[in-house]
């Protein structure tokens, strides 16, 4: 078991998994989303080769009102 | 007024945020004759709309920001993250470094606008009215500098006229935009005399009481000043001159 932060909140997770699997298990909707890991902007085209491993952050992200 | 390769076919840039519904959201855009809207990225939560899908629905161009971001690395990973969700290579720059005063950091507007910019960017920077700064936006290739006219969200207007001229004399070839603290529509003409290329806003009007109508004003108010300045305005003088001739003036010897 290892521990993440997503978008602030710290979680557990069982397994080591890669990004696209982690997403496909914690967002459901169908709201467009990006990316970052740690920092760093992930594109969707990486998601499969991208790993999560423990400490990181990973920041999920969508259209929003501003101004 | 131009954005980079876009000729916009409007002058007001609208900011999407804090509209009472999206129906008076959508009228202030059509009100004001806005063909861009300035949007955001937050994080991704359950009960996140597709506000992408509210936003598509306008037909304006979208200008993501990078609004809240303290550090070009922010910056930066929040660009890409627009990019990729926007489907857009523009991105409006703020870099801030006082919660306060939400006054734009130098350094680091500098820092990520070089870098978004070999990233492929076409990058709004968000700045204060100090010319170097508008000066290093330039030199680093920004097609667009968008200074603030005062605090964002302050609807103060323009802090300082004078500083905001000499920006115009100093950088007459690029699309400059007053970005942050209109308030009135007497601000935009403020802006537009001093020979800006447009404004871009979003309290002024969803802090009205009536924003559709206010969003009318705005559009009203843009149109009137740009007749004014096509009209050529007199030159202002020191002295008197009297309007009215004096031959003729009874009792005169």
């Amino acid at each position: 078991m290892f521990k993440i932060i997503l978008n602030g909140e710290r979680i557990k997770l069982e397994k080591e998994m890669n990004l696209y699997k982690f997403l496909k298990e914690h967002f459901s909707s169908k709201v467009n989303f990006a990316v970052a890991v740690n920092g760093e902007f992930i594109s969707k085209s990486k998601y499969k080769v991208t790993s999560i491993t423990n400490g990181d952050e990973i920041e999920v992200v969508t259209a929003h009102p501003g101004g | 007024m131009k954005i980079y390769n876009i000729k916009l076919g409007s002058n007001i840039i609208l900011g999407s945020s804090k509209y009472p519904t999206p129906k008076i959201f959508q009228n202030c855009i059509k009100k004001s004759g806005t063909r861009m809207i300035t949007v955001a990225v937050r994080r991704l939560v359950p009960e996140s709309e597709d506000f992408l899908k509210i936003i598509k629905k306008t037909k304006c161009h979208i200008l993501p920001n990078t609004a809240g971001c303290f550090s070009a690395k922010e910056a930066i990973a929040t660009a890409e993250m627009a990019r990729e969700l926007f489907k857009t290579n523009l991105i409006k720059l703020e870099v801030i470094e006082n919660k306060s005063t939400l006054k734009p950091s130098t350094r680091g507007t500098i820092k990520a606008a070089e870098q978004l910019i070999d990233r492929g960017f076409k990058v709004l920077p968000y700045i204060t009215d100090n010319l170097n700064f508008a000066k290093a936006m330039e030199s680093l290739g920004c097609e667009v500098i968008m200074p603030w006219g005062s605090h964002i969200g302050s609807g103060r207007g323009l802090d300082n006229l004078s500083k905001l001229k000499i920006i115009r004399e100093e950088i007459p070839d690029k699309t400059l935009i007053v970005d942050a603290g209109i308030g009135r529509v007497s601000h935009i003409c403020q802006v537009m005399e001093l020979g800006f290329d447009g404004v871009l806003l979003n309290s002024a009007v969803v802090n009205s009481k009536s924003p559709e109508k206010f969003a009318e004003a705005l559009s009203i108010g843009m149109k009137a000043v740009k007749t004014s300045i096509e009209a050529g305005p007199m030159q202002q003088r020191t002295y008197a001159t009297a309007s009215t001739s004096n031959k003729g003036r009874p009792f005169s010897k």
